[in-house]
């Protein structure tokens, strides 16, 4: 049994992520109503809980008719701007890049991944300089977390925090493309099924493709496996940077592995909806759709120096060990930063 | 140029018969329909699969055919069959026994088959999928399985396949634009795979162009960029029938909609485009219009 005091701890930084929520949708009035809302219940006596209503009353009285005006003209300019972008859509005058991204959806959405980099998780990215301003790269990451946030906030680093934004292009399981609703909403955002193919024609076009190479093993790992990286296939990744001569940037997550607490793998239950596997968790499935939200952990993302591969021979992508050699060092030293960063890290939700 | 033509009846042998008027010494339109008339072109009127053929294109000393006669109809019929596998097959005999030089084959990307595994392109070394729900489409595997045979045991004869990008314009009839015309085009609810689409006056060029090109083997002739399918019938005012995908084997036999439907369900579902690489180097051939351009065109048709 975890402690009380740990118990209260967890709480408040639940409360203290809802009130960052609440705050980012409505701007700073509404916060000092929310915070009396949080306290209202840890004291018992009726008295006290009244006055407390009371004094959330005037807060509410501190919104004055030009404030809520001014919301709701704000509110009004919105519902206009989706309502226009909504009926372009549905004229169908968008275009799509190759590989189905959507910039207008990306654009929509962005926002929602914005929120969850900034305020959910809070993640600090690392090493951003490394990744080339232009040109094919391939980054290279541990992957974990049950469902594929990492690929998502990586993808938001490089948008957000880097010195030049870069659309980042996530490689991803073919399970995904399977999924209806899924699979065309992960191909709008620019993410693409994971094939050498696909991951050639990617960076041979000068773009940057993000891939994991741990996969099935490395998304559905265990809690108890927590940062301990799988193997890294067949080393497939290599060989398309070998073969399109792009830099490899090794990129370490940190915090993405407890997101979802997975205690156990029942993969037979996922058998029959085509999942390749099926995690049970705290929250999941007991919880239903609220066993998806994620927990609000603290995020390290670090991105590593590049590994040059532009001076390999002809043939290096064909030879195995050349592969295998150049596998095994991105995987160790993405380990090796894991580790540093898991000796610093003090908890686990900041 | 000495030329045989098969399907002038239809819009892409019409096209390519226009383009061919000028540039061949004379024409021969073969086939069960109508065929071609006037200036250089003569329609002789018989079954493809009639082995009598090759007595023809010895006679009339031809060195070019041109195949595009190909029925490209969904449901199960003996005669179709008949028309184009055996059909194909005899005109493939009937070149290499009276010593045409080329010959050009008209097929489909969609032998590919469209798959949740498929890369976004799939080049000419993917394998055909033989299982396909359409008639044309196991029709199709079986011509060209025959010919890959073909271009190893006869290599004096240019056999160059042109395997088509869905091909769409004011006067096409091609299994996806005869989808776009239904009522009410059903999609898979959930899914919007991604679609290139040909110029119907591209087409045509590419086959001219293959003429001059002396390339063996299958080539994918497919245009520059993609469109999402919703796109397409959004772009161009069409009413979708969304069907839960779930139910797409059922409700293919008892939707009325989706048991007419000219092109597989899977098609609605997972992506299948042609990589237009081997066309651009070996081919030598661009088509003019890109998709997007090709559905600002179409909204016209509509």
């Amino acid at each position: 049994m975890p402690s009380k005091s740990v118990v209260r701890q967890l709480i408040s930084e639940v409360e203290s992520r809802v009130v960052d929520l609440y705050e980012a949708l409505m701007g700073g009035q509404a916060k000092a109503a929310f915070d009396r809302v949080g306290t209202l219940f840890d004291g018992v006596s009726t008295e006290r809980l009244l006055s407390r209503i009371a004094g959330w009353a005037k807060a509410v009285e501190a919104l004055d008719v030009d404030t809520l005006r001014g919301a709701q003209m704000l509110l009004e300019g919105l519902v206009e701007t989706f309502k226009e972008a909504a009926a372009k859509r549905a004229r169908g005058e968008y275009e799509v890049d190759e590989f189905g991204l959507d910039s207008d959806f990306l654009d929509l959405v962005r926002p929602l991944f914005v929120f969850l980099y900034k305020k959910w998780w809070r993640v600090t990215a690392i090493g951003l300089e490394n990744v080339p301003a232009e040109g094919g790269a391939l980054l290279v990451s541990n992957h974990s977390g049950v469902l594929p946030w990492d690929g998502a906030m990586i993808a938001t680093a490089l948008w957000t925090d880097a010195p030049r934004p870069r659309v980042v292009r996530a490689l991803h399981l073919d399970w995904f493309t399977q999924l209806p609703y899924v699979a065309p909403m992960m191909m709008r955002t620019g993410q693409v099924l994971a094939c050498p193919e696909n991951a050639e024609r990617l960076l041979r076009g000068g773009q940057l493709a993000a891939v994991f190479p741990e996969g099935v093993k490395g998304v559905g790992k265990l809690l108890k496996d927590r940062y301990k990286l799988a193997r890294f296939g067949r080393g497939g990744f290599v060989k398309v940077a070998l073969r399109t001569r792009v830099p490899i940037i090794p990129v370490s997550v940190v915090g993405a592995e407890e997101i979802y607490p997975n205690l156990m793998r029942v993969d037979w239950l996922g058998k029959p909806i085509g999942a390749p596997y099926m995690p049970i968790t705290p929250m999941w499935p007991w919880f239903g759709l609220l066993g998806l939200v994620p927990l609000p952990t603290k995020w390290t993302i670090e991105f590593g120096r590049p590994i040059d591969t532009s001076k390999t021979r002809e043939r290096d992508a064909e030879n195995f060990l050349v592969v295998q050699r150049l596998t095994r060092q991105v995987r160790d030293e993405i380990q090796g930063t894991i580790h540093k960063h898991l000796l610093r890290r003090e908890t686990v939700f900041w | 140029m000495r030329v045989l033509l098969t399907g002038a009846d239809e819009f892409l042998g019409k096209l390519v018969l226009a383009r061919l008027r000028p540039r061949a010494d004379a024409i021969v339109t073969v086939g069960p329909g109508a065929g071609g008339r006037g200036l250089k072109v003569r329609h002789v009127r018989m079954a493809l699969s009639d082995p009598k053929i090759a007595a023809l294109v010895r006679d009339e000393s031809i060195d070019t055919i041109v195949h595009l006669d190909i029925r490209a109809e969904a449901a199960r019929s003996e005669a179709n069959f008949e028309h184009t596998v055996m059909g194909s097959m005899t005109l493939l005999a009937a070149a290499a026994e009276a010593g045409a030089r080329k010959v050009v084959l008209r097929s489909t990307g969609a032998v590919y088959g469209a798959r949740y595994s498929n890369p976004a392109y799939l080049d000419e070394s993917r394998r055909i999928r033989l299982g396909g729900r359409s008639q044309y489409l196991r029709d199709l595997a079986d011509v060209e399985k025959h010919a890959q045979e073909f271009v190893r045991a006869f290599p004096e004869v240019f056999l160059t396949v042109l395997r088509f990008a869905p091909v769409v314009g004011p006067t096409s009839t091609s299994p996806f634009m005869r989808y776009l015309r239904l009522d009410a085009p059903p999609v898979l609810a959930g899914f919007d795979p991604l679609f290139q689409l040909l110029h119907e006056e591209d087409a045509a060029d590419a086959v001219v162009r293959a003429l001059e090109a002396d390339v063996r083997g299958a080539v994918n002739v497919a245009p520059e960029g993609v469109t999402p399918l919703l796109r397409i019938l959004r772009f161009l005012g069409r009413r979708q029938l969304p069907v839960p995908p779930m139910l797409a084997g059922v409700s293919e036999r008892l939707l009325p909609h989706m048991r007419s439907l000219p092109i597989d369900a899977s098609f609605l579902r997972f992506p299948c485009c042609p990589d237009n690489g081997r066309m651009k180097t070996e081919l030598g051939f661009l088509p003019r219009h890109a998709t997007s351009d090709t559905l600002k065109e179409l909204r016209r048709a509509f």
